[in-house]
């Protein structure tokens, strides 16, 4: 309880006929940075919304930040930043005045210059914000979510719409503020080749309901390469392997060998099929991202629902 | 509070738009003051003249209305198209109290009418005093009358500040919240006149229509010259209002979904 920083159990949202949050479980410690991935309309916006209090689950219980909502979230919120949807500030102010505005009404604690140095705008002089490009704005908006120095980040899709060197300068931003500040992180993101790069730990959002929680770590594992191997005689190499390597994950698809194990030494196995004589025509590595990864999950958990 | 409260004087105070909409109301009232003086020798030619006494008295026969429809200027000011910036939702995420926020911006839009109520109303009396010079017509108590009136005029033009800012916290859209405040500002006495003339003298209608501000403010501009009594009438119909509204809003807004 003491590394925890978040916990949801069975939150629900409905929007009128249409039920956005199903059941969605997701529990996140100190110093993780959580990937929430899913497509759009999955629902990733509508969980940042009520984590950050702009509006309200229907069912559900939300442990945050020490506070379970008896005396409302409001304490544990001063403690957090965001970024939800597009940052807004007003469009006729410039970055210095925006923050300062928002450092005022937090207490006038942060010192403004510093927040913006770090975001990178701290020679953006007086531009206003109106005139930002994208990625000054999601600079910005970060620079908000950092002010007072939170515990915990929830920024949602930061990176949408940025140029590759914007997404590059905002992955090592939330990285450095991970790892520097010790500061814990929930971002949600279509991009999954970017949760990929940043994520110490993931959740899957399908249609309102997190289909499985993992650490980067056990995803690696579920990732791991496969091996294609076609040979003359399957049959015969399948079992040659089972018996040689004691393999136990292979498996016979489409006329050809499936190998779900890792494999530090592949060369021994190719010279093995080779020496016993057999012809292999083809033995390559099967990359599985976390991209079809996913797609399998969602893939897997609507069959299961329909053979339900 | 008070950080809200300093946060939303910071906003106000790096902007032009209150200034320049400050000084242009000062000068609109200037300009009242000399065009009477100027076209004073052309009035007396049609036997139509007046004295620098009863405009001084005008000031707040000008302002009684109009005051009305700045109100939603004012509001803007204060407001500052939160909704259509999508900028509340940088102080909710962050724990801000939604009581604190409806009041802060409340205090601040009360304190730019009143701050303009009393800026226009003593440039204009500074205007008179100037272009009319030492006219026995301008005494103390003409001065003094004119002050108790824009003091009555004040608490209902409060009330009804209240009115609007209940309205643009919750009316997303910021076309809707100034039509809908300009509906109920402008058509409704107008209704409640048009149902008496059809269903004659009703004793609800009467109800009604005495406890709207514009009928309050016609019978101001009617009598003249305001005593305590009015003065304590004026504040407690404004009192009302601002608490009923206030209290409606805040309890609409606790609750509401900030885009």
């Amino acid at each position: 309880m003491e590394d925890m920083v978040l916990q949801l159990k069975g939150i629900k949202k409905r929007y009128g006929a249409q039920q956005v949050l199903k059941q969605v479980d997701v529990t996140i410690n100190k110093g993780e940075i959580y990937g929430l991935v899913g497509k759009n309309g999955a629902g990733k916006t509508t969980l940042m919304r009520i984590l950050t209090g702009l509006t309200k689950q229907q069912a559900g219980s939300m442990w945050l930040l020490g506070e379970d909502g008896k005396n409302g979230y409001d304490a544990a919120r001063k403690r957090m930043g965001s970024i939800i949807e597009t940052p807004s500030f007003y469009p006729f102010f410039d970055g210095k005045t925006n923050l300062e505005y928002y450092n005022q009404q937090l207490g006038g604690k942060a010192n403004v210059d510093e927040v913006l140095d770090l975001v990178g705008l701290g020679k953006s002089g007086k531009k206003k914000f109106k005139n930002y490009s994208l990625g000054m704005k999601q600079r910005l908006g970060i620079g908000l979510a950092i002010l007072n120095d939170p515990e915990f980040l929830v920024l949602d899709e930061p990176i949408n719409g940025l140029d590759p060197m914007g997404i590059v300068e905002v992955r090592n931003l939330i990285r450095k503020l991970n790892q520097e500040r010790n500061i814990t992180i929930i971002i949600s993101s279509h991009i999954l080749g970017e949760l990929e790069s940043i994520a110490t730990n993931y959740g899957f959002l399908d249609k309102g309901v997190i289909l499985e929680e993992l650490s980067k770590e056990e995803l690696e594992h579920k990732c791991r390469p496969n091996w294609k191997i076609r040979v003359n005689q399957p049959d015969n190499v399948l079992a040659l392997l089972q018996e040689t390597y004691g393999f136990s994950q292979i498996e016979m698809e489409e006329g050809s060998l499936i190998l779900k194990e890792s494999l530090p030494n592949p060369e021994h196995v190719t010279r093995e099929i080779v020496e016993k004589g057999y012809d292999l025509y083809e033995f390559s590595m099967i990359n599985k991202s976390l991209e079809s990864y996913y797609l399998d999950l969602i893939e897997n958990h609507k069959s299961g629902r329909e053979k339900v | 509070m008070i950080a809200s409260l300093k946060a939303e004087w910071y906003k106000l105070t790096h902007r032009a738009y209150p200034f320049i909409f400050l000084l242009l109301c000062m000068g609109c009232a200037m300009i009242i003051a000399l065009v009477t003086k100027l076209i004073l020798p052309m009035m007396e030619h049609f036997n139509m003249g007046y004295d620098a006494g009863q405009v001084l008295d005008m000031g707040f026969y000008a302002s009684s209305s109009i005051v009305w429809y700045l109100l939603i200027i004012t509001e803007d000011i204060a407001f500052t198209s939160e909704y259509k910036f999508r900028t509340m939702k940088n102080v909710i995420t962050r724990g801000e109290n939604r009581t604190k926020l409806y009041l802060s911006r409340l205090f601040m839009a009360c304190m730019v009418l009143a701050l303009g109520v009393v800026l226009v109303t003593l440039t204009y009396m500074v205007s008179v005093r100037i272009f009319y010079g030492a006219d026995p017509t301008l005494t103390l108590d003409g001065y003094a009358d004119l002050t108790k009136q824009v003091l009555c005029g004040l608490f209902l033009w409060l009330g009804s500040q209240s009115l609007i800012h209940m309205m643009a916290f919750l009316i997303q859209n910021e076309m809707l919240w100034g039509c809908g405040y300009l509906a109920i500002f402008s058509f409704l006495p107008n209704g409640v006149w048009i149902l008496k003339s059809v269903f004659g003298d009703n004793v609800a209608l009467d109800l009604f229509s005495d406890a709207l501000l514009t009928t309050q403010m016609t019978n101001l501009v009617n009598d003249g010259v305001q005593d305590a009594g009015t003065i304590l009438t004026c504040f407690l119909m404004g009192a009302a209002y601002m608490i009923v509204t206030t209290v409606i809003g805040i309890l609409f807004f606790r609750r509401k979904e900030v885009r």
